[in-house]
């Protein structure tokens, strides 16, 4: 018996060019750094910025000048600013809403068992890989997948 | 130090001065002196008021089986030693006995009683002649140890020293117990801040390993498929991998965090994390399961992770290969063998390996949290699983012969109740496939997405990334007793045998092998035939 099984809705290729502007919030250089990267490699544009007061004066500044951001990775957890949650929580009010991604290195959070109630689309649980990082974000409706 | 005047059983001071004893013990009780410093001078109290006799102590262990010295300040050391791990059972002595009853056993002549049988030497080399002994218990009435009086010759109790063992066994109660408690608290505190140091080390551990991961994941995808580049890189995903479940697991220890249960099969459930935890261990492994088991009342992540990490050890304790052999089993639990669990119907399961075993001085250790014997060891593996299986109001137990193995078993607690539906899904979970599938596919996006809907739809995997290792896979599984049902084949695998020419050497091996052929190319004419 033989039975034929697709595969072309199974696999998603992390070379594939996404198309996304994504915002990145991290605290960290060296994540904002290696995760900058695995985003170009997916074909998708990016700023970063270190805390959520940044984060939504550039997220503002990007509506106003037409180059809205598709989506915003945010850290959970920022020292001395806006966290992750607070900062979804008041993107969400904007126009456009961008796809919200939480993400977290405490991998107990309760965030990561029940993302939506806290607010966000999706969340990456750290650390991730590219692929991870690319399926994550080919929820996005005008991701080029 | 109060010193008591001597007093004659028959005096008519003595129940006065029993008084005083009392008072006296519950107060260094309450002032919270050791545990050591109160058993000693509960004795020695005792031993004043009741001419020639010897006092002691024994703790019950942990897991319930056996017996350790506390206290007998007039007793020799030696003796105490010799006691030191009595098991708790019948014809253990007057202690043992005693704890496994949990009523006092009134040994008067210990060379004539059948109880003391295998201890006559012992009673021999240190004149024990008569030796009374009575549990003490919790508030719960589970025994914590035994309190007895010996003579170094035959004799009866009178009355009076009836009253007085009444009397030391219920001080000795209370001491433990708030040892226990004291304990139980100290350990909670130390766990707390465990906790917070683990969230914190996880999360900057996580954030480094982000920036490698992200960083050998992205040189992966500059590399070419099969080159040796891109070996080196998947190796190094594979370790930092590793590194983010040991964070999981420090985590998962210190927090732990209440089991969300449900009825599960306990048979699926074991294979796959056997399958998970023992690919590419130079080991195999043998799931015997009785029939008609009922289901478990479990959290299937934790049970998962404490049975890996039982594996995981069985593992190091056989570096030359050996098999391990896995039993489930149903029991009627009635408290018939002290075990530290309510009695109702439980799933067994044993674990046995044939490595180098562990000996007997580290057999109370081996649960301890940090207590390790390998040099890069963490000492938290087995102490999760205890605590795991503590939180599921089950327990783990361990034995073992030095040379020919170790048999861990634990117990979970079982449950009428249907397996639960696993998800939203349109699949109807509650009548899960259960079939043992061997899935082939060069890619691990499709490898992780396969397996997941595997898993939902009730079915135990192994997987291969080529046609080699599926052979190899599949031949083990049947000289392992635990055949494949089906094999999904994808067609092409770069540099490896494909599904088309794997397909053909499983039918020649295993003519009844059911064989399901998976390709992206629609059109290839192996679909269509």
């Amino acid at each position: 018996m033989v039975i034929a099984m697709s595969r072309q809705t199974l696999s998603d290729h992390p070379s594939r060019r996404l198309g996304l502007h994504v915002l990145l919030m991290d605290d960290e250089e060296g994540m904002l750094k290696v995760t900058s990267l695995l985003l170009r490699r997916i074909g998708c544009t990016w700023r970063t910025t270190t805390g959520g007061t940044a984060t939504l004066r550039v997220y503002d500044e990007a509506v106003v000048s037409g180059t809205p951001f598709d989506a915003v990775i945010l850290d959970l957890v920022v020292p001395d600013d806006m966290g992750g949650e607070e900062t979804a929580r008041q993107l969400r009010q904007r126009q456009p809403v961008p796809l919200l991604i939480g993400s977290t290195g405490y991998l107990d959070s309760p965030v990561l068992d029940n993302y939506a109630a806290h607010g966000f689309d999706a969340v990456l649980p750290k650390p991730y890989r590219l692929a991870d990082l690319h399926r994550t974000l080919s929820a996005h409706p005008a991701a080029r997948v | 130090m109060v010193s008591m005047p001597r007093q004659t059983p028959n005096d008519g001071a003595a129940t006065g001065t029993l008084l005083h004893t009392q008072n006296r013990i519950l107060q260094i009780i309450a002032r919270g002196w050791p545990l050591q410093e109160i058993l000693d001078q509960l004795c020695l109290h005792i031993e004043q008021l009741s001419e020639g006799a010897l006092c002691s102590i024994l703790l019950m262990n942990d897991h319930g089986r056996s017996l350790r010295s506390a206290a007998g300040p007039s007793l020799s050391p030696e003796y105490l030693e010799a006691l030191d791990g009595l098991r708790v059972g019948r014809c253990a002595g007057s202690c043992g006995s005693a704890a496994f009853l949990g009523r006092p056993v009134i040994v008067t002549d210990v060379a004539e009683d059948p109880q003391w049988e295998d201890f006559r030497d012992v009673a021999a080399q240190f004149d024990i002649g008569a030796c009374w002994s009575a549990p003490f218990f919790s508030q719960a009435d589970k025994v914590l140890g035994t309190f007895a009086i010996s003579h170094a010759h035959a004799c009866e109790p009178t009355p009076f020293q009836i009253e007085l063992m009444g009397a030391a066994t219920n001080l000795a109660g209370i001491a433990a117990e708030r040892h226990a408690f004291d304990m139980a608290a100290l350990q909670t505190e130390k766990m707390e801040s465990l906790g917070v140091l683990a969230g914190g080390l996880a999360h900057d551990f996580n954030n480094l390993l982000t920036s490698i991961l992200g960083g050998i994941t992205l040189a992966s995808s500059y590399s070419e498929n099969g080159s040796s580049q891109s070996q080196a890189l998947e190796s190094a995903e594979a370790a930092s991998l590793r590194a983010r479940d040991i964070t999981q697991q420090l985590l998962t220890f210190a927090r732990g965090g209440a089991p969300v249960t449900r009825a599960e099969s306990v048979q699926a459930l074991l294979r796959e994390t056997a399958e998970f935890t023992l690919h590419g261990a130079r080991v195999t492994y043998q799931l015997r399961v009785a029939d008609g088991l009922p289901q478990a009342q479990i959290d299937r992540g934790q049970f998962s992770q404490a049975v890996q990490n039982i594996l995981l050890n069985a593992v190091q304790a056989m570096p030359e290969g050996g098999t391990i052999g896995i039993e489930v089993t149903a029991v009627d639990y009635r408290g018939e063998q002290a075990l530290p669990i309510e009695s109702g119907i439980y799933l067994r399961v044993e674990i046995s390996d044939t490595g180098v075993g562990i000996p007997a001085h580290h057999l109370d250790s081996i649960f301890d949290p940090y207590f390790t014997t390998k040099e890069e060891g963490r000492g938290l593996g087995l102490a999760t699983s205890y605590s795991i299986l503590k939180r599921h109001r089950g327990c783990i137990d361990v034995a073992s012969t030095p040379g020919q193995g170790t048999w861990i078993t634990f117990y979970v607690p079982a449950t009428d109740e249907a397996p639960a539906p696993s998800g939203q899904d349109a699949y109807d979970a509650s009548r899960p496939l259960g079939l043992h599938v061997l899935l082939m596919d060069d890619e691990e996006m499709v490898l992780k997405v396969t397996t997941q809907v595997l898993t939902r739809i009730g079915c135990t995997w192994s997987t291969t990334t080529g046609g080699t290792a599926t052979l190899r896979a599949y031949d083990e599984a049947v000289d392992s007793d635990s055949p494949f049902d089906a094999v999904i084949l994808d067609l092409t695998i770069p540099g490896d045998m494909g599904g088309e020419a794997a397909a053909e050497q499983l039918r020649q091996r295993h003519p009844d092998a059911f064989l399901i052929v998976s390709s992206g190319y629609r059109d290839s004419p192996v679909m269509a035939e």
